[in-house]
């Protein structure tokens, strides 16, 4: 069996690959998909968690995090749509209309 | 058999937020309906059945828990919601806003924020968080008109959920320590620790936990977002998420430092007091330089999240007097910033958003009556005496000089002095400049009643504070 340790750093380099996306990537779609490798890092470590506890409860979490992440995608999709409709482009410098 | 009394309060809230929905579903175009009237019901009922819930420390599920400090923040709440469903009926018509989509997207912010109080798991606080910042993240971006509402409501977006996956990774940290979610769980896990240094993971659980609470109630470096959103969302709704969301942040902020945390006091007490510190510097010397009046109470807004900081640094094992400090904050900051923003929203049109400095010049000419609100809760925000701003921090100070943050005190007493100063531009311009012939909006009765409401209790918490100061002492000893 593949220790926890293993999976822990996996999901720590995910989450920081997610991180480092929403400060690098120079797209509003790529930005959230960053965001969506992070609550899935986060999912792998409950998951990882529990099999090692030996409880389903790790796994349960999961599927309550992937119905928020879906909610946000919702969300998210509909906010960039909005912004679309104003600006017709995707890059975040061309939004200026508040001081950022 | 499961207890379902807990949950009374937010399933009622959930409820009129339905009602809501549907109610402008089966409206006829151009029939006018008084949606606002079924949010108050709700509202009324879920303050009634708090009432009602006091002192019973009801149990739901085993992860909601209704005890005093959880139904005193649901008061909090109500009288929040109220307020602004007062002043939303006028508001919502002027400036075209989707009357159901703001009635129970408000509703349903207001139920996730009760649950967010009163949740005694991490992964409930992780779905209340959520449902209650959807919500907000959809009313920020309510005009669609408007590039900036757009803009405002992705920044908020991106910023709140980047957070949100933080606080996750806290929760699947402290999950690894104890195996279970449950708040209780939690802290017997860290006591069996004992003392010494925590392990690792104990410690990136209380980091990432902090960051995803830092977030939500915009302290430094974590606030990039306020001013952008405040800014840029319809005022009425600026309103609502400036005090509600922090209310809610904050109770589960507390709930969560303060007793399964507890036993890591030593490690967070020392980061947190410099974020409280830098938060009050920025947000008030910041707001110092804004002409803009929604981004002034945005910074201030800030400014008052570092001295809640300072109620929830200052406590110990024997003295909760900061606990019940920020109890009694939350509450006047919630009447007096919803009262401000409440008078912006009310002067703004939909041309015209009445939220630059210069739009309240000549106000006391215009508008006698709205200018001497204004001023009452312009001097409370910077906590002049005999309002209710001034009782407030005066608690707050008083339980950081108990605990021995002296320089907390010191550094929030002076940004205070500081904090008066921009509030009192408003309060010069709106006396002492000639104001330009611009026509200003009808405030009606309801809005005006709703006014009133909010004074009356700025100078009831200010002049006799006692009667709640004891309830908020009373609510926390039951949990802590």
């Amino acid at each position: 069996m593949v220790p926890l340790n293993y999976y822990l750093i996996l999901s720590g380099i995910l989450f920081a690959i997610g991180t480092s996306g929403v400060f690098l990537r120079r797209n509003l779609i790529t930005v959230m998909l960053s965001i969506e490798i992070m609550l899935n890092a986060v999912n792998l470590t409950f998951v990882a968690v529990g099999r090692y506890l030996g409880t389903v409860d790790g796994q349960i979490i999961t599927f309550f995090v992937m119905t928020v992440a879906a909610a946000e995608a919702a969300v998210g999709l509909a906010l960039v749509i909005a912004l679309f409709r104003h600006r017709e482009t995707l890059s975040p410098d061309a939004f200026t209309a508040l001081k950022w | 058999m499961t207890d379902y009394a807990a949950i009374i309060p937010i399933v009622i809230v959930a409820l009129s937020g339905t009602a809501a929905m549907l109610a402008e579903a089966f409206r006829q175009p151009g029939e006018r309906m008084p949606i606002a009237g079924l949010g108050l019901i709700g509202l009324a009922g879920a303050a009634l059945a708090s009432v009602f819930l006091w002192d019973s420390d009801a149990r739901s599920f085993g992860v909601i828990r209704s005890d005093n400090f959880a139904l005193f923040i649901n008061l909090i709440l109500c009288v929040i919601g109220v307020l602004t469903m007062l002043f939303s009926n006028e508001v919502v018509e002027r400036e075209q806003l989707p009357a159901g989509e703001y009635y129970a997207l408000t509703l349903y912010g207001i139920c996730g924020m009760m649950m967010m109080a009163a949740a005694d798991d991490l992964l409930i606080i992780f779905l209340a968080l959520e449902v209650l910042s959807l919500s907000v993240y959809v009313l920020t971006g309510l005009r669609r008109a408007s590039e900036a509402s757009a803009e405002a409501a992705f920044k908020y977006f991106l910023l709140g959920s980047f957070s949100s996956a933080f606080f996750l990774y806290g929760v699947a940290f402290a999950f690894a320590i104890s195996g279970s979610t449950r708040l209780d769980q939690i802290g017997v896990a860290l006591s069996a620790q004992g003392a010494g240094t925590p392990p690792t993971l104990a410690l990136l659980a209380v980091g990432l936990l902090a960051v995803g609470f830092a977030f939500k109630v915009s302290a430094v470096p974590f606030h990039m977002w306020t001013p952008d959103a405040y800014e840029g969302a319809p005022t009425i709704v600026t309103a609502f998420m400036s005090t509600g969301v922090k209310a809610a942040a904050f109770a589960a902020f507390v709930r969560v430092f303060l007793s399964p945390l507890e036993p890591l006091q030593a490690q967070w007490v020392p980061i947190l007091s410099a974020v409280a510190g830098v938060t009050m510097i920025l947000g008030t010397v910041v707001g110092v330089a804004q002409t803009n009046i929604k981004r002034m109470l945005a910074y201030s807004s800030i400014a008052h999240a570092g001295y809640l900081l300072i109620g929830l640094i200052s406590n110990s094992p024997t003295n909760g007097a900061g606990k019940a400090a920020v109890l009694f904050y939350l509450l006047t900051y919630a009447v007096t910033n919803l009262g401000a923003l409440g008078i912006v929203a009310l002067l703004g049109t939909l041309q015209n958003q009445h939220d630059e400095l210069r739009d309240f010049a000549g106000l006391w000419k215009s508008r006698p009556v709205l200018a001497g609100l204004m001023t009452v809760f312009l001097l409370s925000l910077g906590g002049l005496p005999p309002t209710a701003g001034f009782i407030a921090k005066w608690y707050i100070f008083t339980a950081a000089v108990q605990e021995g943050h002296y320089w907390l005190a010191i550094i929030g007493v002076l940004t205070s002095v500081v904090s008066v100063f921009f509030y009192l531009r408003i309060v010069v311009m709106m006396y002492m400049t000639e104001g330009t012939e611009t026509p200003r909006p009808r405030v009606p009765a309801t809005a005006m009643a709703g006014l009133a409401l909010a004074t009356a209790a700025v100078f009831y918490l200010g002049v006799l504070p006692t009667r709640i100061l004891d309830l908020a002492l009373a609510s926390i000893a039951t949990i802590f």
